[in-house]
């Protein structure tokens, strides 16, 4: 049996590597000169620069891109983050946990929580929010921000309730050694280990149905049994040229943001932890990966990243409004902006926005969408990892 | 000539890769042609596409 993953992305490659696994003889088509799309690093003066995400792991060892790396035997080794969180606010920075947020605005969160679970009743964010203290209200900004590269305007309260629930669970996040490209390459090794081949600098330029199987026309005409598409519902509908599919997957909306890496030369925020700041216009949060893996900078430097969700459709007055943040941040330390990178359109941040995912199944039942075009109910990389198990566990 | 389409969304894969340093980016990717020796790495790095050699 044959299995074709287009996109070599995280996504793409779990998928890979649990096909390999099954004893599928695996091909991984990938347009550009590398693998591991926006979660891997390239090499920038001696930094490791991410290529989307922050480095980080949304709840570290515990969560469900971990237990699928160990169920894989991907050797990834995962520094969890200690403290979890600090919130920046009023100059001052206070550790998160539950008795730092009032117990006025924990009674609002349960009064909908169990509207919700009880009656069915939902409110958006932005109504929810007018009843939170100052305090609650800057770090639920803040955390969407960071996390989902959202605001309070474009997601319910229901949809928040899974994440809420995991990160419970799951807790905080935590730092991959080596990156996001540690993550990658362990996956790399192990689809190697099986056989299977990743073409680099391959592009699929069309999908067909041929009796039972599909067929991926590259340069060349391959035919697969089953297909794992890493490249959103609307760019797989695209490749198919089947309308009735694209006009239904049209409206699903891409998340934006703006990710700011920057050299240090000493520590800003000095722990393992997201920095969620609360005093900004526009940044939402800052790590500093290098406090867990040093190799991520030259010696003696530290690696710290700001992100910031894009709120107005102007992008470089939300780049101004970052980097005034991240001026008034860092007054009195010496650092240097490496790069700024923004993330929307086609090669957003989320293929598809939190709340909004309509799942992995395609018209065609041996092809499924994977990645951040078809995520489980949770952040990021860890949505990604439960939108595969959803897909692997019905095979 | 290397050109940089309007749909370029600003990831600076291109400006982490050139070996020369002449691409910038601020929301979009614009590159400093008296830098630029054409050696064609940002086009093969750009996601999106949107980084054309053009003759000429």
């Amino acid at each position: 049996m044959r299995a074709a993953v287009i996109g070599a992305g995280l996504g793409g490659l779990l998928s890979a590597n649990f096909l390999a696994e099954k004893g599928f003889k695996v091909d991984i088509y990938e347009k550009l000169p590398f693998y591991g799309g926006r979660f891997t690093n390239i090499s920038y003066r001696g930094f490791q620069l991410s290529t989307g995400a922050l480095h980080m792991i949304p709840h570290g060892n515990r969560g469900p891109l971990a237990q699928l790396l160990r169920k894989l035997n991907a050797d990834v080794e995962i520094v969890d983050s200690k403290p979890e969180g600090e919130a920046l606010y009023g100059g001052e920075r206070l550790i998160i946990r539950k008795r730092n947020f009032p117990l006025r605005s924990k009674l609002k969160f349960f009064k909908w929580y169990f509207k919700n679970r009880i009656a069915g009743n939902d409110v958006s964010l932005k109504e929810f929010e007018a009843e939170l203290d100052d305090f609650t209200r800057k770090f639920l900004r803040a955390f969407l921000g960071w996390s989902l590269s959202i605001t309070t305007e474009d997601i319910s309260f229901s949809h928040i309730l899974p994440i809420y629930r995991h990160t419970i669970k799951h807790r905080g996040p935590g730092i991959p050694v080596g990156g996001c490209k540690g993550v990658v390459d362990a996956l790399v090794e192990n689809i190697k280990s099986y056989d299977g081949s990743i073409h680099l600098r391959t592009k699929v330029k069309g999908i067909s149905k041929e009796g039972d199987r599909l067929c991926l026309i590259t340069k060349e005409k391959n035919y697969y049994d089953i297909v794992f598409s890493n490249i959103g519902h609307l760019g797989t509908a695209k490749l198919l040229r089947d309308r009735e599919y694209e006009n239904r997957v049209s409206n699903l909306e891409p998340s934006s943001g703006i990710k700011y890496t920057i050299a240090i030369d000493e520590p800003f925020i000095g722990h393992t932890g997201v920095l969620f700041t609360l005093d900004t216009e526009r940044i939402s949060g800052m790590n500093e990966v290098t406090n867990a893996d040093p190799n991520l900078a030259p010696n003696g430097k530290h690696l710290l990243m700001a992100h910031q969700p894009v709120i107005t459709n102007n992008l470089r007055y939300e780049i101004s409004l970052g980097l005034k943040d991240i001026k008034e941040l860092l007054k009195g330390y010496n650092y240097e902006i490496l790069a700024i990178q923004s993330y929307s359109g086609e090669w957003p941040v989320n293929r598809v926005r939190t709340g909004m995912d309509i799942g992995n199944e395609t018209p065609y039942e041996n092809l499924y969408v994977v990645g951040d075009g078809a995520k489980g109910d949770d952040i990021e990389v860890d949505g990604i990892a439960l939108g595969v198990m959803r897909v692997i566990s019905k095979l | 000539m290397i050109t940089i389409a309007n749909y370029c969304v600003g990831c600076a894969f291109c400006k982490l890769v050139c070996p020369e340093e002449a691409i910038d980016v601020f929301g979009k990717a614009t590159i400093d042609r008296e830098k630029c020796v054409e050696c064609k790495k940002c086009v093969a790095y750009c996601p999106l596409e949107a980084i054309k050699v053009v003759e000429g």
